[in-house]
């Protein structure tokens, strides 16, 4: 009894000098001098407090770490996603890149003392990151998104809040014409294609081109915005599995034979390799030679980002209708999308290696030398 | 029984088992479920086939038939025919590979893994599905480290010169989790956008992606892998009498030993290869497989073939058909496997006491 009491005493002591250093460590971040601040109403309807002049932000998402290049902030970014810091177009685009921590690994997954030691004033992100944040620091949290759906109107939306929180509207604005141009552009050339005629598009994404986006994702969207029909329509794949991201999930390669898409759109190996393969054989794609490799840009086309938003449709409509697409030239899309909404100009080597997938990365965590190696070696 | 040696296969169990007495009968019986569920897998699926269709397409790989559309030709000749020889193989040699496994080390509780070749096959796969996106590499890759993986666990369990199950237990554990870790660092360096989702579903297991391409290679050393365990199966038995007595009597067993590893393991790596990790199948089959026939090996590594084949085809002709997704077939085993070996553990004392 008495060893007991022992234990428990040392527990006790134990837990009162943990309890001290936790509220320690929670008041040490040294909070900027008291800057001048603002109350805004962030996308999830609440109320949050955020210096009225932004100095330093982190920005937790994979898709949203774009954004603040949109808005000409980048320099303010103290703090991303490791998904964003080791984007090898970003990294060309902005060299600094290369001293911002990454503390979010994936959603949910982030290395809270080096959030703190980055320091940012307050921290910019979706549902997940932000709770995380919220119960584990003192720093303010804006959510960009309540419950994300990743349509073109969301991520129009992202754009113009966090254009609103820097004060860019302008530039926010800029971006949401140009979409909007865009988007009116493919519809009205794909509009007059009778739904009977529209051709069929298949993602099939992983090395054996069996995974896919369902009718209930943001994906349907983009693939009627194109004029063409989604094979996988019928199917609902949305919802979070563990270890891979929402809205994917496996079909059964006989269910993709019956399918038959016309067109078929992959993010691994190449498409000689599908069009050599018995399997995939009888398909309409393989026949018509219709096989693609998904262009990758800042971040990758398959994922509701600002830029895939815009030129994600242009480029399914233009490959699956190049007759109606005669007077646009792709390659020259994407360097005025690029010069207008990222203030970069890429040269003509750049727009070929995003359209053929190049820029994809391998690998996402460590150092972006461990990302180079890995391409080379492909 | 000796103290200490755990638990042993009695031969002159009392109980009176029907299969073992009738033993002829139960073998025609399983055969012809085999070929029923075969014959009901290869004439349903996503995409609809007549069953005279699926009968030509399938006479087509022998006598061409032009009559055919060519579609529904793939459909069956390329897509679903391989597809169901692997599972049979693979159901039949992760039964024969578990009940060789339970034997060799006298324990109810191992599983063709236990030496670490699912954990290290996962692993080549992984790192694989990182670096390149070719499908025959990672299958090869896959297939080495499982290999690789055993290899090393033999090689750590030789401390003692003599290799006895309990190091070479202890050694399987070392291993499978040295590369368990190793495979949780590939998937945390992964990109999650690219390649996470590849790794994921390919650790989750599936027979979809099965080509005919994949069977060149698979079969033979499926079939060779099951073929050794058959042959040597009678010495299984002396085996799983003790070291000792085994010694005693006369047998090479560090030779038989390193056969049958040799042969499990062969099999257990290419099933990985070709289809992801499979779980439950190894461990739960070798029991029914004593349930039916009792714990002689002689009968039982047959029966454990059979019964897998086709507990494994029903499963994966479930996964393939029932919902327009694939469900991942591992979650299915495992589902299925937990509550089924549970059941058994508290209804069925026969077998191992």
């Amino acid at each position: 009894m008495r060893k007991l009491g022992y234990v428990v005493a040392t527990l006790m002591v134990l837990a009162v000098l943990l309890a001290g250093c936790t509220s320690n460590t929670q008041n040490t971040p040294p909070v900027s001098q008291k800057a001048e601040t603002r109350v805004i109403t962030d996308m999830a309807g609440r109320q949050v407090e955020i210096p009225v002049v932004i100095e330093r932000t982190a920005f937790f998402g994979g898709p949203i770490g774009q954004v603040p290049y949109i808005l000409g902030v980048e320099d303010t970014v103290v703090a991303t996603s490791i998904g964003s810091k080791n984007s090898q177009l970003l990294n060309i685009m902005d060299p600094e890149l290369k001293g911002v921590s990454a503390p979010r690994q994936t959603n949910g997954i982030i290395n809270i003392e080096e959030l703190i030691k980055s320091n940012p004033q307050f921290v910019i992100a979706g549902t997940v990151d932000g709770g995380i944040v919220e119960k584990q620091t003192t720093l303010p949290v804006v959510y960009f998104f309540d419950s994300s759906d990743g349509t073109a109107q969301q991520t129009k939306d992202e754009v113009t809040f966090i254009g609103y929180i820097y004060g860019k509207d302008e530039r926010a604005r800029l971006y949401g014409d140009y979409m909007d141009r865009m988007l009116a552009l493919v519809r009205s050339r794909v509009a007059d294609i009778p739904p009977g005629e529209r051709k069929v598009l298949y993602n099939g994404y992983d090395p054996n081109h069996l995974i896919t986006y369902g009718g209930d994702t943001y994906m349907q969207e983009r693939i009627e915005t194109s004029g063409l029909k989604n094979a996988a329509q019928e199917i609902n794949t949305s919802g979070v599995k563990p270890g891979i991201h929402a809205g994917l999930d496996q079909v059964s390669m006989e269910q993709v034979l019956k399918w038959n898409p016309d067109i078929i759109v992959i993010d691994s190996g190449t498409p000689e390799e599908m069009y050599s393969d018995p399997k995939w054989n009888s398909i309409k794609a393989v026949q018509n030679k219709q096989i693609y490799r998904l262009p990758n840009g800042v971040f990758v086309w398959n994922r509701p980002s600002a830029e895939s938003a815009v030129l994600h449709p242009l480029w399914m409509a233009k490959i699956a209708y190049p007759e109606r697409f005669t007077d646009i030239s792709l390659e020259q899309e994407v360097k005025k999308f690029y010069h207008d909404a990222f203030m970069y100009d890429l040269t003509d080597e750049q727009v070929k290696k995003l359209l053929s997938g190049e820029y994809a990365s391998a690998i996402s965590a460590g150092k972006g030398q461990a990302n180079q190696t890995s391409m080379g070696n492909r | 029984m000796r103290v200490g040696e755990g638990t042993m296969v009695k031969h002159q169990d009392g109980k009176r088992q029907w299969g073992k007495e009738n033993y002829s009968l139960l073998r025609v019986a399983l055969i012809v479920l085999l070929a029923i569920v075969t014959v009901i897998s290869l004439m349903v699926g996503r995409f609809e086939v007549s069953p005279t269709d699926v009968v030509t397409a399938i006479l087509s790989v022998f006598y061409p038939a032009p009559d055919l559309s060519p579609t529904i030709r793939s459909v069956i000749v390329d897509v679903r025919l391989p597809r169901v020889i692997a599972v049979i193989l693979v159901g039949a040699g992760l039964s024969v590979a578990g009940a060789a496994f339970q034997g060799l080390f006298r324990n109810p509780l191992v599983s063709p893994d236990i030496l670490g070749v699912s954990a290290g096959a996962g692993f080549g796969a992984a790192i694989a599905l990182l670096v390149t996106e070719n499908i025959f590499v990672t299958q090869v890759m896959a297939f080495v480290t499982g290999i690789f993986a055993v290899g090393l666990a033999y090689a750590i369990s030789r401390v003692y010169r003599v290799t006895s199950t309990l190091t070479l237990v202890l050694a399987g554990i070392v291993v499978g989790a040295l590369f368990q870790a190793l495979t949780s660092l590939v998937k945390y360096v992964a990109d999650p956008f690219n390649r996470l989702p590849a790794i994921v579903f390919w650790l989750m297991g599936s027979f979809n992606h099965i080509s005919t391409s994949d069977l060149v290679v698979a079969v033979p050393l499926l079939l060779g892998g099951i073929g050794v365990l058959y042959v040597i199966r009678w010495r299984i038995n002396v085996i799983s009498m003790g070291e000792e007595d085994a010694r005693a009597l006369g047998v090479n067993l560090e030779r038989e030993k390193t056969i049958i590893i040799t042969a499990a393991t062969v099999i257990s790596a290419v099933s990985v290869s070709i289809c992801g990790i499979v779980g439950w199948i190894g461990l739960v089959i070798p029991h029914v497989g004593r349930i039916l026939v009792g714990p002689d090996h002689k009968l039982l590594i047959p029966a454990a073939a059979l019964v897998g084949a086709s507990y494994l085809l029903v499963v994966d002709t479930v996964a393939r058909t029932v919902t327009v997704t694939e469900i991942p077939i591992g979650i299915i085993t495992a589902l299925i496997g937990a509550p089924v070996f549970a059941y058994l553990l508290r209804k069925n004392q026969t077998g191992w006491n």
